[in-house]
């Protein structure tokens, strides 16, 4: 029968037992828990730019803050990268990543607008922290977790889901700055603080399934590749004096540099520390350590992620074990351009894993409109009426 | 002051109060206590309510609303209290019914029609109604239970006898609010049950999934249950959420579901898992877009097939919709005596069927008088009432009745009952209520003891609908009418807090 022929390009696992039940996770579902992982990192990551920035570029001269904000704004993914022609993947990525999707990648665009037209630098502010037209900004993504966790909201701690609606409560209805009362920096504690708090409940709460091994593979990947690009952003402008001391407080491993390194400020250091040190939670090989962990139990069960674990096997082993200090003495921003392709690639790849296609292609070709997957609004409201 | 300060007794039947103004024994502590408090104290329990509703998320959405907006779901602090004794006689009467439809949709789905051929009720009623589901027929449901959850709306009128108002067979939904409405009153005013002793109400995910689970398919021993939702964006998913919760099972979309070879499976991240049992919460003509509407994608194709084919169980039934048929309400006192051999314990409020020619004529002489509703719409909407009418609605819906008969019937219209209800200006006085209890069905009947207390904010308003911005009361049946009840406790709450 011709709908069987489709099914089979599924790995076939007709189980019907509780232990198996219990394990799994819907596919669907899984997607959301790792856009919430993502979101998540992103949010505490932009609220941390900001925080870090906003007060140290007031100072500075028109052109240079201008600079500054670029660098910002490319390393959380809104600007192409200066040296390479590949786009940014991470802004691109978010935008079409929620269950409440935006549309398009506004990021991009909106982003250059905002920074042609820079007069002050609140509206960069305000592009980042409440620009609802922005899908990258704090106050849409809080919306984006919100939503996610709602369409998962049967598994997932009481506790998550209250916060996430806690925090969107406080924040959905956040002025533009020049009207604002609230300090910058208070909104900006309240949602790392709210961050923190999600981060703690996912820990200290959550069984560990399916669906948590997502998160965590959401955030750790989004760790990463706002590390790499962080550095790919502050290091790749050669007219510039690097600033360590910024880029490793972007990085909030400032206090542990210092207490490794000193104050040496030798770039490829640095950059070895960012990438490779072992038990630095922002590093590129502690966020790998994880994923692979997960992938690992993951692959166990489920096939499809075989290849994205082989990657990222790949990935921490040429981290943990190669000879990454020679490889960054030959130019480190090859080396870091690399691993940011390997991220990308990671991430697209653990994306196709879960998700094959969501209606099988006879039954889309004959009964529905091309582009239409998922139910339209309007008819989501029918029956339970009370 | 008093929050009874000016409560005006009227002629209405008052659940709390005799109609000489004396409180009903049943009321005694709850007046008692509302009478100790003051305004700001009331508000503050408010409040809390309010945040707590909010910061869960508990939210109802208003169809047609132009804010398009979540609205808090809102619960009055006096509750309902309702006897161990008269409950008794409620859940006895709500089991008959069910049980009566349950023979009923098996007669005319998988029987052989013996009500109809035995001219119980008319063929063409059956025929014509929008509920009757053709696909229905040969799917058999395990134990023949067609009403896994129903939802029976009862009024109580001016002699304060409970009556059937309307029977919700498709997709009753507000159990939800039952459970988060006990939680809220006992966060925000433990010391309210002092002196009573009220059934729990948090069972009920047990005894819904015990249900589900007994209505699969007989060959599975381990039946994988699971909720299937519109989406997100449906006014009802917080209660779809917390079904799924509840009963720890998986909360899917249609499109998480696929049929290969007459069976449905859950696409999950490992592959497919076979799936037994569905608990549905979209409606018949949504469920399979092969055999109902085409350009549907809240279903799955193939699942009418799968269900015939019996290696799945989708609840409710397909095809209920003509049980809860306004105008098949009419005779369900005669299908209880016809299948069941009882007279009816609940009685049915007195209906007009529009398309009997003679009822109609006596029905459109007295249209002011009376309730008009649709027959196959449920939420409220569409329903005239005749006192509370203008002159040129009344003619309206005349033209509607003459144009389409078969769409409508009249009811007399019930004066609701009344309860204690806190107005905005922070006063108590009387707004109607009605009550929808939930039974469930499956290898067995049960009733859930408890139910949803629905009250219409507005004075004088008996449309306690939410969609059309009713309210909700924390409602309680007594596990005794014995003296015994519990003494108060002060380990709750702070010395010096009345609630």
């Amino acid at each position: 029968m011709v709908l069987g022929d489709h099914v089979r390009e599924y790995p076939a696992s007709y189980s019907t037992s509780g232990e198996f039940r219990g394990m799994t996770i819907l596919a669907r579902h899984a997607e959301s828990m790792l856009w919430v992982g993502r979101y998540l990192e992103r949010i505490e990551a932009t609220a941390r730019c900001l925080d870090c920035e906003a007060d140290f570029i007031v100072h500075l001269k028109a052109e240079d803050a201008q600079r500054e904000w670029e660098k910002i704004l490319q390393t959380l993914g809104f600007l192409q990268t200066l040296n390479s022609d590949d786009s940014s993947a991470v802004g691109d990525s978010v935008a079409d990543g929620s269950v409440a999707g935006h549309g398009d990648a506004v990021g991009g665009v909106g982003a250059s607008g905002v920074l042609r037209s820079m007069d002050n630098i609140l509206s960069v502010v305000d592009f980042l922290l409440s620009e609802t037209r922005n899908p990258g900004s704090v106050v849409s993504m809080v919306y984006s977790v919100r939503e996610n966790l709602r369409s998962v909201r049967d598994r997932i701690p009481v506790e998550l889901w209250e916060e996430s609606n806690g925090l969107y409560l406080r924040i959905r209805d956040l002025e533009p700055m020049s009207r604002r009362s609230q300090v910058l920096h208070e909104i900006l504690l309240m949602v790392r603080q709210s961050c923190m708090a999600l981060s703690g409940i996912l820990h200290e709460f959550m069984l560990r399934d399916d669906g948590h091994a997502f998160i965590v593979i959401g955030r750790m990947l989004e760790r990463s590749i706002f590390t790499v690009s962080l550095m790919r952003s502050c290091l790749s402008d050669t007219s510039s004096v690097v600033d360590f001391t910024r880029l490793l407080r972007l990085a909030t491993s400032l206090q542990a540099y210092r207490r490794h390194h000193g104050y040496s400020h030798q770039v490829s250091v640095a950059v070895a520390f960012l990438l490779a040190a072992h038990n630095l939670p922002h590093s590129v090989l502690s966020c790998m350590t994880q994923v692979e962990k997960c992938l690992d139990d993951l692959q166990s069960t489920a096939a499809a992620f075989h290849k994205p674990r082989r990657r990222v096997g790949l990935l921490r082993a040429r981290l943990e074990f190669g000879a990454i200090e020679s490889e960054l003495e030959d130019g480190y921003i090859r080396v870091l351009d690399d691993v940011a392709e390997e991220l990308n690639a990671l991430a697209t790849e653990v994306m196709l894993a879960l998700s094959p296609p969501i209606i099988m292609p006879a039954v889309r070709s004959q009964y529905l409109r091309p582009g239409q997957e998922s139910p339209r609004l309007g008819e989501i409201n029918q029956g339970d009426h009370l | 002051m008093s929050l009874f300060e000016g409560y005006e007794h009227g002629d209405n039947y008052d659940e709390a109060f005799h109609d000489d103004g004396s409180v009903r024994s049943t009321y005694k502590h709850m007046v008692e206590r509302f009478r100790s408090i003051d305004i700001a104290e009331i508000n503050r329990i408010e409040r809390l309510v309010e945040e707590e509703f909010r910061r869960q998320g508990i939210t109802f959405n208003v169809y047609d609303d132009s804010e398009g907006s979540e609205r808090i779901w809102s619960m009055d602090m006096f509750p309902r209290i309702i006897t161990a004794w008269g409950w008794d006689t409620l859940a006895r009467g709500l089991a008959q019914r069910v049980d009566a439809f349950n023979h009923f949709l098996g007669d005319i789905y998988s029987g052989e029609g013996a009500v109809l051929a035995d001219g119980v009720l008319p063929r063409w009623l059956i025929t014509s109604s929008q509920g009757f589901e053709r696909n229905a027929f040969g799917i058999t449901p395990s134990h023949g239970a067609y009403c896994n959850v129903a939802g029976i709306d009862l009024v109580r009128g001016r002699s304060g006898k409970y009556m059937v108002l309307e029977d919700n067979l498709r997709n009753p939904s507000g159990i939800s609010y039952v459970v988060e409405n006990r939680a809220a009153t006992s966060k925000a005013c433990p010391r309210i049950f002092d002196y009573h002793s009220v059934h729990p109400v948090e069972q009920y995910g047990r005894m819904l999934r015990y249900t589900l689970e007994s209505m699969a398919p007989s060959a599975v021993d381990s039946p994988h249950v699971v909720v299937l939702t519109p989406g997100i964006f449906n006014s009802a998913y917080s209660e779809h959420v917390f079904l799924a919760r509840s009963m720890g099972v998986e909360l899917v979309e249609g499109r998480d579901l696929v049929v290969d070879d007459h069976a449905v499976y859950a696409r999950t991240i490992k592959g497919l898992l076979a799936v037994d049992v569905i608990y549905r919460r979209i409606d018949d003509s949504f469920l399979d877009p092969v055999a109902f509407r085409p350009d549907s994608t809240l279903g799955v194709p193939g699942l009418l097939n799968a269900m015939r084919a019996g290696t799945v169980a989708v609840c409710n039934a397909l095809g209920n919709g003509v049980a809860d048929d306004k105008a098949v309400y009419a005779y369900v006192p005669k299908l209880i005596k016809y299948y069941l051999g009882e007279d009816p314990i609940l009685d049915n409020v007195p209906t007009y069927i529009m398309s009997d020619p003679e009822q109609r004529a006596e029905a459109m002489k007295r249209l002011n008088e009376l309730v008009v509703k649709p027959v196959s719409q449920s939420g409220g909407y569409g329903v005239l009432i005749g006192p509370h009418s203008t002159e040129e609605q009344i003619e309206q819906v005349k033209a509607k009745v003459e144009a389409d008969p078969r769409e409508w019937i009249a009811q007399e219209l019930v004066e609701l009952s009344c309860l204690p209800t806190l107005t905005g200006d922070g006063r108590l006085a009387q707004r109607h209520v009605d009550l929808r209890p939930f039974v469930l069905s499956g290898e067995t009947t049960q009733v859930f003891t408890g139910g949803l207390t629905r009250v219409a904010l507005r004075e004088g308003s008996m449309i306690v609908n939410s969609s059309q911005g009713g309210g909700s009361k924390d409602t309680w049946v007594l596990t005794s009418d014995s003296a015994a009840v519990p003494a108060p406790s002060d380990a709750v709450s702070a010395p010096g807090v009345v609630m």
